[in-house]
C-alpha cells in the first residue's frame, strides 16, 4: 500500500514534542510501497504490509512438490570475478519503441526463478520473485527483500524444471539487491544498460515471475513515467528509481526492466498500492542501473569479506507539507555531524552534494550511500536564506544504540 | 452506471483482490446482481490526492462560487488548434509530448478544512494564459482553505486565487500573479478519436521531484457520470494510468494537445474488478466551462436549466434514461412526460443514461428550448418545452 503520509509523518512549522518522538530518522519504519515478493504463509501474519500480498499466491501444490523432493546441496559455490555484460552509453537519438516478441526472447534466457522458505518471528512460508543472471558462472542479482528471512534459496533457470540450491554470496538491505550464486556454467548473462540512455517516454518490458504463474515468466509493456524517484523502505530509502506504467504485481521483485535495445535499465522492486483513500494505478519502481553497477562490485567485495558501512550524519526528516521540494531537519542527535555543523532543527534540507532534494527520501538516500569519512556539502534554507554546510558522514550507530 | 464516489465509500478490497489462497480467474462479465447492487458494482472516484486527516465522505459539496473582487483582467486568450493534426495518425513520440506539454503543468496543494478536520491534497493544474491562469477540478479546491501552485523549476510553492468554480462541471478557474507563462495549447473540439494514443500527466501520488507520466489511448467517447454534484457528460476514457493526484491534470494527443483534463477513475469492488478506466473532461467542455467562468467573474452567473424530472437508469441495456418523477408545475409536466417514460435524444444528441439526461439538461441555461425525444408504450414521441431556473432548496 502506498498510504498517504501519516500526520505524525508530517511536521508543523512549529512542532510540538509529540511529534518530534514520532517523526521517521534515517532508519524508520516504511510508510511506501509494498514489496512484490510474493509470500506463501503457512503461519498467519508476517509483514502488515504483506499480508494481502501473501493470499495471491495459491502456491500450495507447487511447494509441497519442491519440498518432497530431497535437494542435496551443491558441492561448491563461488564469487565470479567475470565481469558483468555493460551496455554502452547512445549519442544518437535512440528509437525507444520496443518490439515485444523479440526482445522477450532475447532477455528471458536471463531471468531466474528465486523462490525461498522463509522464517521470522517463528512464522514460516515462502516466498518467490525474479532474478537476473549477471554471469555465465552462476551470479544472480535479485531483490534483498526477496531473500530476506530466507533459510533456503532455491533458483529455477529459464528452461528447467526444477530449482536449484543457491547461495547468498552477499545482501545489501540499504539498497535492497542481493547477489546469488548458483553451482552451474554456461548461463546468458543479461546486459545492463547505460544509465544515462534511460529517458521519460521510452517503451520498457517488465519480465518476471508475476504471481508465480504456471509456466513461462510474465511479459507486460509500458513506458519510462519518471526518474529519480525516492521511496522509504524499511532498511531506510531507496533513490534514483525508475518508475514505470507496465504492470508490476507480486513476484515481479528482482526482475528486469528492459529498453528496445534488450539491455536491462532497472530491477523492478514495488510498486504503490490503492488504499482507502487514494488510487494508485500502475505505480512501479525499478532500481537504476546508475545505482545497480556499482552496487554490483560493493556486493562482490562484501561476499569477499570486505565490510560496508551506511553514511550517518544524525538527522531526523519529515516531508514538506507545502507543495514545495526539500526536507524539514525535525530532529537532531546531538554531537552528530549534523548537529555540530551547525544545522538546525527547521532547517529545510534543498541540496546534497548539488543534487536536488525533492524530499526525506532522497535525502536520506543521498546521505546513506556515502561512507564514514566522506564529505558531504548540506545546501538548507532557513528563514528564506540559502546556507551551506560542510559535514564530515559517520558509521551508523548500531541498533542497540 | 457509474456513480462518483468521494473517495471514501470505496473499500479497501482493492488491496485484496484474490481473497482466497488460490487465484481466481475472474470472468470479465459484470455478475448478476439484483437491482439494488448496481451502484456498488463499480466506484468511481475522484483522483485528488488526500494526504492526512481529512475524511473524505464529508467532503460535501459546496455551492458554485465566482470570486469578482480584486478581479484579475480577463485574459482573451485559450490557446485552441484548428485541425485533427497529422500526429494523431503516427506513432505518439511519448518524449516529444512530454517536453511539448510538460512546461504548462503545475502541482496544485491545498490545505483542507471542513467540518471532518483539517488535512492537505494534491492535484494537477494546466496553464491557460501567460499572465498566471490555471485550470484544475473544481473538487481539487472544494473546501481549500489555502492553494497553493508549484510551477515548473520553481522549489517553491506560489500562493493562487481561486477565480471560480463549476462544481457541476466540475472544473475551477485559479490565479498566480506571473507573467510569461508558456500556455497550454488544447486540440480541436472533437478532434479525438477512439484508439488515438495519449499521454496523462500528473503529480500521481505527489511522488517526489517532475510529473508521472503514462501513455495509453482513448478507450472511449462520450462517457457520462453522475457526480455528488451534478453529472458530467462527453468525458473520454482512457487507459492511461490515472492516479490519486492526477485530477486537474492533461490528458494529451500525439501532437501534444490537450485533449482533456483527468479527473477521476474506476476501481474494483468487492464484486467487479476495473483495471484502467480513467476518465477526462473533454477540452471542448473545458473551453466552454472557462468561458462561462471568465464571463461570470466579470459579474455574470451561469444558471443551469431545470426540467423537473427525476430519472432512472435503463436496465434492459438500452440506451437513455427513464423517467421516474415528474416535478408538478415543472417545464417537464408542461410537455407531458409521464412516469415510465424513456426519454432518447435531447437536441437531437442520443442520451445515455440517468447521467447523460443531467449533464444535458444542467448545460443548457433557464429560458433556453429543448426538443426531447422519448417512448412510451413503444411510441416515439417529441416534444419541445422552455427551461426553468432550478428551484432552491
Amino acid at each position: 500500500m502506498l498510504p498517504p503520509p501519516r500526520a505524525q509523518d508530517r511536521v508543523p512549522l512549529t512542532p510540538d514534542p509529540q511529534h518530534a518522538a514520532a517523526i521517521p530518522d534515517e532508519s524508520s519504519r516504511p510508510t511506501l510501497s509494498v514489496w512484490k515478493r510474493q509470500i506463501k504463509h503457512t503461519g498467519m501474519f508476517w509483514v502488515a504490509a504483506l499480508v494481502c500480498v501473501a493470499w495471491t499466491a495459491g502456491l500450495l501444490g507447487v511447494y509441497v512438490g519442491a519440498r518432497i523432493e530431497k535437494q542435496n546441496p551443491p558441492t561448491s559455490y563461488h564469487n565470479s570475478t567475470s565481469p558483468v555484460v555493460l551496455g554502452k552509453p547512445r549519442d544518437a537519438p535512440f528509437d525507444s519503441r520496443l518490439d515485444v516478441a523479440s526482445i522477450a526472447a532475447k532477455v528471458r534466457p536471463s531471468v531466474v526463478t528465486v523462490s525461498t522458505d522463509v522464517s521470522e518471528s517463528g512464522q514460516s512460508g515462502e516466498g518467490v520473485g525474479t532474478g537476473i543472471v549477471l554471469t555465465a558462472d552462476g551470479q544472480i542479482l535479485t531483490n534483498a527483500h526477496v531473500i530476506e528471512g530466507a533459510t533456503r534459496v532455491r533458483v529455477r533457470l529459464d528452461g528447467e524444471r526444477n530449482p536449484r540450491s543457491a547461495k547468498i554470496l552477499a545482501t545489501d538491505p540499504g539498497d535492497d539487491l542481493a547477489l546469488l550464486a548458483v553451482d552451474v556454467t554456461g548461463l546468458i548473462p543479461a546486459t545492463l544498460a547505460d544509465p544515462s540512455n534511460v529517458r521519460v517516454g521510452d517503451e520498457v518490458l517488465a519480465i518476471g515471475y508475476a504471481l508465480d504463474l504456471d509456466g513461462e515468466a510474465s511479459v507486460t509493456l509500458g513506458i519510462v513515467s519518471g526518474l529519480d524517484r525516492t521511496i522509504r523502505i524499511a532498511a531506510g530509502a531507496l533513490d534514483g528509481l525508475i518508475q514505470t506504467d507496465a504492470a508490476i504485481s507480486s513476484g515481479n521483485s528482482g526482475g528486469p526492466l528492459v529498453d528496445a535495445a534488450g539491455e536491462v535499465v532497472g530491477v523492478n522492486t514495488a510498486v504503490a498500492h490503492s488504499d482507502a483513500t487514494n488510487t494508485a494505478t500502475s505505480i512501479g519502481f525499478a532500481i537504476s542501473m546508475a545505482q545497480v553497477i556499482p552496487e554490483i562490485a560493493v556486493l562482490r567485495a562484501q561476499a569477499g569479506g570486505a565490510n560496508t558501512a551506511d553514511g550517518f550524519v544524525g538527522v531526523g526528516l519529515s516531508e514538506r507539507n507545502d507543495g514545495g521540494r526539500g526536507a524539514i531537519v525535525a530532529t537532531l542527535n546531538a554531537g552528530y555531524p549534523a548537529d555540530t555543523a551547525g544545522i538546525e532543527s527547521l532547517d529545510v534540507i534543498v541540496e546534497i552534494d548539488g543534487i536536488g532534494i525533492d524530499g526525506a527520501a532522497g535525502a536520506i538516500a543521498a546521505i546513506r550511500d556515502h561512507q564514514p569519512g566522506d564529505v558531504i556539502t548540506v545546501v538548507v534554507e532557513r528563514s528564506g536564506i540559502k546556507q551551506s554546510f560542510s559535514l564530515d558522514v559517520v558509521a551508523r550507530p548500531s541498533a542497540s544504540d | 452506471m457509474t456513480q462518483l464516489h468521494d473517495s471514501h465509500g470505496p473499500d479497501a478490497e482493492t488491496n485484496i483482490t484474490w481473497p482466497s489462497p488460490s487465484v481466481v480467474v475472474e470472468s470479465a462479465a459484470i455478475p448478476r446482481r439484483s437491482r439494488g447492487d448496481r451502484r456498488n458494482a463499480v466506484v468511481v472516484v475522484w483522483v485528488l490526492l488526500i494526504a492526512t486527516g481529512v475524511v473524505a465522505a464529508a467532503r460535501v459539496v459546496s455551492s458554485d462560487h465566482v470570486s469578482t473582487d480584486n478581479a484579475a483582467p480577463t485574459p482573451t486568450t485559450f490557446v485552441v488548434e484548428g485541425d485533427r493534426p497529422p500526429e494523431l495518425d503516427k506513432r505518439l513520440d511519448v518524449a516529444k509530448v512530454v517536453s511539448t506539454i510538460s512546461p504548462s503543468v503545475v502541482k496544485v496543494s491545498v490545505d483542507i478544512n471542513n467540518a471532518d478536520g483539517s488535512g492537505e491534497g494534491v492535484g494537477t493544474g494546466l496553464i491557460l494564459s501567460a499572465d498566471g491562469e490555471i485550470v484544475t477540478n473544481a473538487h481539487v479546491v472544494l473546501d481549500a482553505s489555502t492553494v497553493r501552485v508549484l510551477l515548473p523549476g520553481s522549489t517553491e510553492p506560489t500562493s493562487a486565487k481561486v477565480i471560480g468554480t463549476d462544481s457541476g462541471n466540475d472544473l475551477a478557474l485559479l490565479r498566480v500573479q506571473a507573467s510569461g507563462l508558456p500556455v497550454a495549447h488544447f486540440a480541436a473540439p472533437d478532434s479525438a478519436r477512439v484508439g488515438d494514443q495519449v499521454v496523462a500527466m500528473g503529480f500521481a501520488l505527489d511522488l517526489p521531484g517532475e510529473a508521472s507520466v503514462t501513455a495509453g489511448i482513448i478507450s472511449a467517447l462520450s462517457r457520462t457520470m453522475l457526480t455528488q454534484t451534478g453529472a458530467l457528460n462527453g468525458l473520454l476514457q482512457t487507459d492511461a494510468a490515472i492516479s490519486s493526484g492526477n485530477s486537474g491534470g492533461p490528458l494529451v494527443n500525439a501532437a501534444g494537445q490537450v485533449i482533456g483534463i483527468n479527473t477521476a477513475v474506476a476501481r474494483s469492488s468487492a464484486v467487479n474488478t476495473a483495471s484502467n478506466i480513467g476518465f477526462a473532461i473533454s477540452s471542448k467542455e473545458i473551453q466552454k466551462v472557462v468561458d462561462q467562468l471568465r464571463k461570470a467573474q466579470s459579474g455574470s452567473t451561469r444558471a443551469e436549466g431545470y426540467l423537473g424530472v427525476g430519472v432512472d437508469d435503463r436496465v434492459d441495456g438500452g440506451r437513455g434514461a427513464i423517467v421516474a418523477r415528474v416535478q408538478p408545475g415543472s417545464p417537464a409536466e408542461k410537455l407531458g412526460l409521464k412516469e415510465g417514460d424513456v426519454v432518447r435524444k435531447v437536441n437531437g444528441d442520443v442520451i445515455d443514461g440517468q447521467a447523460g439526461l443531467i449533464a444535458a439538461i444542467r448545460d443548457l441555461s433557464p429560458g433556453d428550448t429543448v426538443t426531447l425525444e422519448y417512448a412510451r408504450d413503444g411510441k416515439t414521441f417529441n416534444g419541445s418545452v422552455t427551461l426553468a431556473s432550478r428551484p432552491t432548496k
